[in-house]
């Protein structure tokens, strides 16, 4: 057996800021839906702890990615919002593709990736409004009664799709075969090049230089080569 | 088939932006949008005896209750203490009333009705003395107190109830009997009372220890 040829993917600050977010986000879930479903809630001995634990994970989904950003390698990070930010031709092809059927070219990242990043960072800013509305209610004054409730009641909604934003997320990076190639790369660092070369061609082609050659009309903007 | 390469556009932020103004728009909208009112139960049917909107907060569990062991202390700076069985409570004067619970987290729910005996009446049976200003309220969980003052409870919708929507409390709710006081955020209406003590000041409840206003006024 031979091992299979890897190339690098994710930087460690990339990797540092995807799990520090991965960790708080999901102690933001459990708390959260915790608090929420009575099926759990009402034998949850202590909704204090809940709490804390909720607004604790909040500040850190926050700040601590922020902190890694600093410290560490940014322009990775800038060229990844970059890569999420800007769509072409291809993204919108690809969402397409993808109920048609042809082959699709992504580059770093494929369009639905894209929208699950952007997903993702709408959601964080909404749920820190919302929730800053009902903590703001809860410890320091009364707000109005119909700003709190709808301020609530988008938290909460949010929340369920949030959680199947997540459940699609987590099938398709870690367990769907074809695809769960991701999660290596989020772990280690590296992923197979031939699974880059068929996922993402045109970003192994300008990470490489060696992509399809068919492929090399499409100027290599996907990202920045990894060091 | 493509043959030119047309200027890359912003989606990413426009989602992201986009997000943000549903978000905002449903902040001052929200429960005015009918559509988004079945959503908003959807968690209280999960797994609960109250599917009316009802989410179930507890700090230390549901207490169990054996009505033939239950008793309502009620004590401290009055002049008459008197322990009530649930018998007892039940031969007091009884009253009625609708209304709305409102949670200090957002949620409500509508069209409530309340049966159970007016605080007036308790009042009236234990006498406060004249230094007395406050009562807390203890819950049989042994952890969870809150207070009013004897004015905010001396109201005439303020009650014990045992009963809501026609039907002896459900263990979530407070079984056998919490405080209603409809002006005032849920935290207040103490569940699982089982001790009313009467004090020359506020003393902060479970949740005013850990940062909540002593005045739990709902403000429109």
């Amino acid at each position: 057996m031979t091992t299979p040829e890897l190339v690098p993917r994710f930087n460690r600050t990339e990797r540092a800021v995807h799990w520090t977010y991965a960790v708080c986000f999901l102690v933001l879930l459990g708390t959260g839906l915790t608090m929420y479903l009575p099926v759990l809630s009402q034998f949850f001995p202590s909704r204090f702890i809940l709490r804390q634990l909720h607004l604790a994970a909040a500040f850190f989904l926050f700040t601590a990615p922020t902190l890694i950003a600093l410290l560490g390698d940014r322009r990775s990070l800038a060229a990844d919002v970059k890569v999420v930010d800007e769509w072409d031709e291809d993204d919108r092809a690809w969402l397409n593709d993808t109920v048609n059927g042809f082959p699709t070219t992504p580059g770093r990242f494929n369009a639905g990736q894209k929208l699950n990043a952007a997903f993702v960072a709408g959601s964080a800013l909404v749920f820190l409004g919302t929730g800053i509305v009902m903590a703001i209610n809860i410890y320091t004054r009364f707000l109005p009664a119909w700003l709190v409730s709808n301020a609530s009641l988008i938290h909460d909604l949010l929340t369920w799709l949030a959680l199947f934003a997540w459940l699609g997320h987590v099938f398709l990076a870690g367990v769907y075969p074809p695809t769960r190639e991701s999660l290596r790369g989020m772990l280690t660092g590296f992923v197979r090049r031939d699974w880059a070369l068929k996922h993402h061609p045109r970003w192994l082609e300008s990470v490489t230089g060696l992509g399809p050659p068919i492929l090399s009309k499409e100027p290599a903007r996907y990202n920045q080569p990894v060091e | 088939m493509q043959t030119t390469s047309p200027p890359l556009s912003r989606v990413g932020r426009r989602v992201v932006m986009g997000m943000l103004g549903v978000g905002a728009l449903g902040i001052l909208l929200g429960k005015s949008l009918n559509p988004l009112s079945w959503l908003d139960g959807l968690a209280s049917g999960v797994g609960t005896s109250s599917s009316l909107g009802f989410r179930i907060y507890t700090v230390n569990g549901i207490p169990a209750f054996d009505p033939a062991t239950w008793k309502l202390q009620v004590d401290g700076m009055v002049a008459n203490p008197m322990e009530l069985s649930y018998d007892d409570l039940m031969k007091l004067p009884q009253t009625q009333q609708q209304g709305v619970f409102h949670c200090v987290t957002g949620w409500s729910v509508p069209n409530l009705t309340w049966a159970g005996v007016r605080m007036t009446d308790i009042l009236q049976q234990v006498s406060p003395l004249p230094s007395a200003t406050h009562m807390t309220l203890y819950s049989s969980d042994g952890q969870y107190t809150d207070n009013v003052s004897i004015g905010q409870a001396s109201k005439p919708d303020v009650m014990l109830a045992h009963s809501m929507n026609g039907a002896p409390l459900p263990l979530e709710q407070g079984k056998p009997v919490r405080l209603i006081i409809p002006e005032m955020y849920g935290y207040k209406n103490v569940k699982w009372v089982n001790r009313i003590e009467f004090t020359n000041q506020a003393v902060a409840g479970y949740w005013e220890v850990r940062g909540y206003p002593v005045d739990a006024y709902i403000r429109p």
